[in-house]
């Protein structure tokens, strides 16, 4: 169980989020939308460890995940991706999955496809294998927690087609997934319930069919003329 | 009391000139946010050069002024063709180690040059100290302050009520918001680099008369104090380079009349040291 | 052998250490303008050790590493997680406090009939443990570059173990190898406090063959030819940093016409391969290229 409990951070006195709360449930995958600069990625930064809340907590199966330091947090139990891909590209295929852990990552370089190009420097690799790549690293922490900030970003769709058959498979035993995610087409294959962000606060939490009828959501993303 | 208040008037008196030389410091790393550790170096060479002319026309104070200044300049451009222009593409502090290789030819060829390890510069000699109270003016601690604060003034004048001060510090704040407003970021760069040596050359002048004398080890110690000044002021503030260029000189002097010799360097180097601990800013600079 | 060679051997050796330092440092992103400090502390120690209290050569040059790993572990504390031009301010900060430490640093005792030990600015003479222990040059030579083959070997396996994936990770991507779980700070220090161990191995190395050290030894010149030196040979292996020692002073430095000009034509080296070649002619590219082509042939 993963909870957010009211938490607000501030850049320079500027509100990135305000008092967000959340609950994803063992094994659900939450997809997390809403129009750029809208605190998606501040929000799994925060989670991450990355970045202090300014007020709030978060829980990650009742342990206190907020004040840790991000390699702490990793330790318990939270992987990631990150917006634009980071890789060690100095190092091998291999190497990245595996990530300095006492681990063997040929079987997740398998899961994504990558498993051919082990042996070869993470730097050769194509934006979309890029993706695959991270997403392997992130699995094979076999985190309680994933948490992928846009995993199709920047993807064509034959790419984006291939990175949702893996997502669909990346699914754990009891594994919390939450996946930032513009394209609602991607996310709503992908989760069953959304949640959306605007302005640094939740407008939005329930099952992805109920988000269209959702006045505050159409406002957000049409503007209030057309919505009214 | 007395020693107390000498040691601070001759600080403040010191700190005027790493004030200038942490300017110097600040107006390059806040326009283009790479470090120019060479810049002391492309003093040394104004330096060297302004002592040859004083050895050869005896007496030709203003020659000896305009050629230190000059041979900076020459020296700063090579630094920033080579370091900066070229390395423009490539990490920031790809651009810091290779100043540290000009650094070495700079210094090289200045000892190729010279006559001796030590080479003598010229000093305006025949100005009286002057005794306040209880305090006593050195003529050339004076003309280094009384210098230093000129130049400080019309650089200030320079960079705030100019349009090209407007354009360098439209770059050091943002040098995207900048480029979307039209600023050509590099010829910036490149002036402002200019400037620098510029001030640096002058920098140059007044403690060289002061100390009359120099050694190849004024590069190193140069870069020493204008690092400490710009990093103790916040690394990218002006008035901040010239506050901490003044509590680096009444620091040095303070432990000097307190202490003695052999602590004033190490007071420096550990002022150097513990604001480089302490800076909140250090953690998460982005690596090689 | 003659004894010019002989010397100049021994002098790339030693730098190697040095040189392998900075290399280890620059392998967790660091840019350190100050090994030096520790090549002079681990040599003030090693020959603290044997001359005044009449530690053998072996226990010396032990006592030289340890005692500047413990001073890199005292600069660690301070500055493990810094980064960029702050760590490398902190590091030429820390080079020139060693040195200038080293100034008014005065421990003299009576050994036979004269008085030993650090004096200052006079420096310190009578490290006599190598010649009064009946080694030739030659075999300290030898010794010398023994210890260098071992090192080497230690470094280049560590680099490729477990281990070595994390110092790697953190050297290009702090925040991403934290992701992963790498305890950054602490892979940072330890790499540090290596690091430091072994410029002072080198400083007990040089002390004992040199009979003499001063403050001077910590000039800023060595810790930056150090630093230089892997960006010649490259970054991609522990090699890199001793083919540039080699190349500086056993090409550069003994061609005796290059004199007077030798600080220009290697500072004019480093320039040029900083924009052909960021990362120094064996960069991690090139390595892996080699490295796949000699398992492809064996496989
Ligand atoms: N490090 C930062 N410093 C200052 N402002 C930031 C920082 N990171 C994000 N922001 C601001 O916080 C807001 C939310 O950004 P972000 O979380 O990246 O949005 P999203 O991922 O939803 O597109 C934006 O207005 C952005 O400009
Ligand atoms: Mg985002």
């Amino acid at each position: 169980m993963l909870s957010v409990e009211g938490v607000s951070v501030r850049f320079d006195g500027i509100s990135a989020l305000s008092s967000v709360t959340l609950a994803v449930a063992p094994g659900e995958r939450l997809g997390l939308i809403g129009p750029n600069g809208a605190g998606k990625t501040t929000l799994l930064n925060v989670i991450t460890g990355l970045l202090r809340p300014a007020a709030g907590a978060i829980r990650l199966d009742g342990r206190a995940l907020t004040g840790l330091a991000p390699d702490a947090v990793a330790r318990a139990g939270v992987g990631r991706t990150f917006q634009s891909p980071r890789l060690f590209t100095r190092m091998t295929v291999e190497e990245n999955a595996r990530a300095g852990r006492p681990l063997d990552a040929k079987p997740w370089l398998d899961l994504v496809g990558l498993l051919p190009r082990r042996d070869d420097l993470a730097a050769a690799l194509t934006p979309g294998e890029a993706r695959r790549l991270e997403l392997a690293r992130a699995l094979a922490g076999e985190p309680r927690l994933l948490l992928l900030d846009e995993p199709c970003g920047g993807l064509n769709s034959a790419e984006t087609e291939t990175m949702v058959a893996f997502l669909e498979r990346a699914a754990g035993p009891g594994r919390i997934t939450i996946v930032v995610e513009h394209k609602l087409r991607v996310v709503s294959r992908l989760c069953e319930r959304l949640a959306v962000l605007h302005l640094g606060e939740k407008i939005f939490d329930g099952p992805a069919g109920t988000l269209r009828a959702d006045r505050r959501v159409l406002e957000a993303y049409l503007g209030k003329s057309r919505a009214s | 009391m007395v020693d107390f208040l000498q040691a601070l008037v001759d600080g403040v008196m010191l700190g005027a000139t790493y004030a200038l030389l942490g300017l110097g410091f600040t107006l390059i790393f806040g326009v283009l946010r790479r470090l120019n550790l060479a810049f002391g170096p492309t003093i040394l060479v104004g330096i060297y050069a302004g002592s040859h002319v004083g050895l050869a026309w005896p007496g030709a104070l203003a020659a000896v002024m305009a050629v230190t200044v000059a041979a900076a300049i020459l020296a700063g451009i090579y630094v920033e063709r080579c370091s900066f222009r070229a390395l423009s593409r490539q990490a920031p502090v790809v651009s810091m180690i290779s100043t540290f290789a000009v650094w070495m030819q700079l210094q090289e060829l200045v000892s190729l040059f010279a006559a001796s390890r030590t080479m003598p510069y010229p000093s305006p000699a025949w100005l009286p100290a002057v005794a306040a109270g209880p305090i006593l003016l050195r003529s050339d601690a004076l003309l280094m302050w009384s210098g230093a604060t000129a130049i400080m003034l019309a650089l200030f004048v320079l960079l705030y009520r100019t349009r090209f001060g407007t354009a360098v510090r439209a770059v050091a704040d943002s040098s995207e918001a900048a480029t979307l407003m039209g600023v050509n970021v590099a010829a910036v760069g490149a002036a402002a680099f200019l400037v620098a040596s510029a001030v640096g050359g002058l920098a140059g002048v007044l403690i060289a008369q002061s100390q009359q004398q120099v050694t190849p080890y004024f590069g190193l110690w140069a870069t020493v104090k204008g690092l400490t000044a710009m990093l103790l002021g916040g690394a990218g503030s002006l008035s901040g380079a010239v506050v901490g260029g003044v509590i680096l000189g009444v620091v040095e002097t303070q432990t000097l009349w307190h202490f003695g010799g052999q602590w004033r360097d190490l007071a420096a180097y550990a002022l150097l040291f513990l604001v480089v601990a302490l800076s909140p800013r250090a953690r998460g600079e982005p690596s090689l | 052998m003659s004894d010019y060679v002989v010397s100049l051997l021994v002098r790339i050796g030693v730098e190697a250490f040095v040189a392998l330092s900075a290399y280890l440092l620059l392998v967790i992103g660091r840019i350190s303008f100050g090994q030096q400090a520790f090549f002079v502390i681990g040599g003030y120690a090693a020959g603290i050790s044997t001359a005044l209290y009449g530690a053998p050569l072996p226990i010396g040059i032990i006592v030289g590493a340890l005692a500047a790993g413990l001073a890199a572990a005292l600069f660690a504390g301070a500055m493990a997680r810094a980064g960029g031009i702050y760590f490398a301010a902190g590091s030429l900060a820390r080079g020139e406090l060693a040195r200038v430490a080293l100034l008014s640093f005065h421990h003299q005792v009576p050994v036979g009939a004269d008085l030993t030990g650090p004096a200052g600015a006079d420096g310190f003479r009578g490290i006599r443990a190598l010649f009064t222990s009946g080694m030739s040059v030659t075999a300290y030579m030898v010794a010398i570059w023994g210890l260098l083959a071992l090192t080497f070997l230690a470094i280049a396996l560590l680099l490729r173990s477990r281990w070595g994936e994390a110092i790697r990770m953190v050297g290009e991507d702090e925040t991403a190898a934290a992701a992963v779980g790498v305890r950054v700070g602490r892979v940072a220090g330890l790499t540090m406090v290596g690091a430091g161990a072994l410029a002072g191995m080198g400083g007990g190395l040089f002390a004992h063959y040199a009979t003499y050290l001063e403050p001077g030894h910590a000039d800023v010149m060595l810790g930056v030819h150090s630093l230089a030196y892997a960006f010649i040979g490259g970054l991609g292996t522990p090699l890199g940093p001793i083919i540039g020692v080699a190349f500086d002073i056993g090409l550069l430095e003994s061609f005796r016409f290059l004199a007077g000009y030798r600080m220009i034509i290697f500072g004019g080296l480093v320039m040029a391969l900083l924009v052909l070649r960021p990362r120094g002619l064996l960069d991690e590219v090139t390595v892996h290229r080699v490295t796949r082509r000699l398992a492809g042939r064996r496989a």
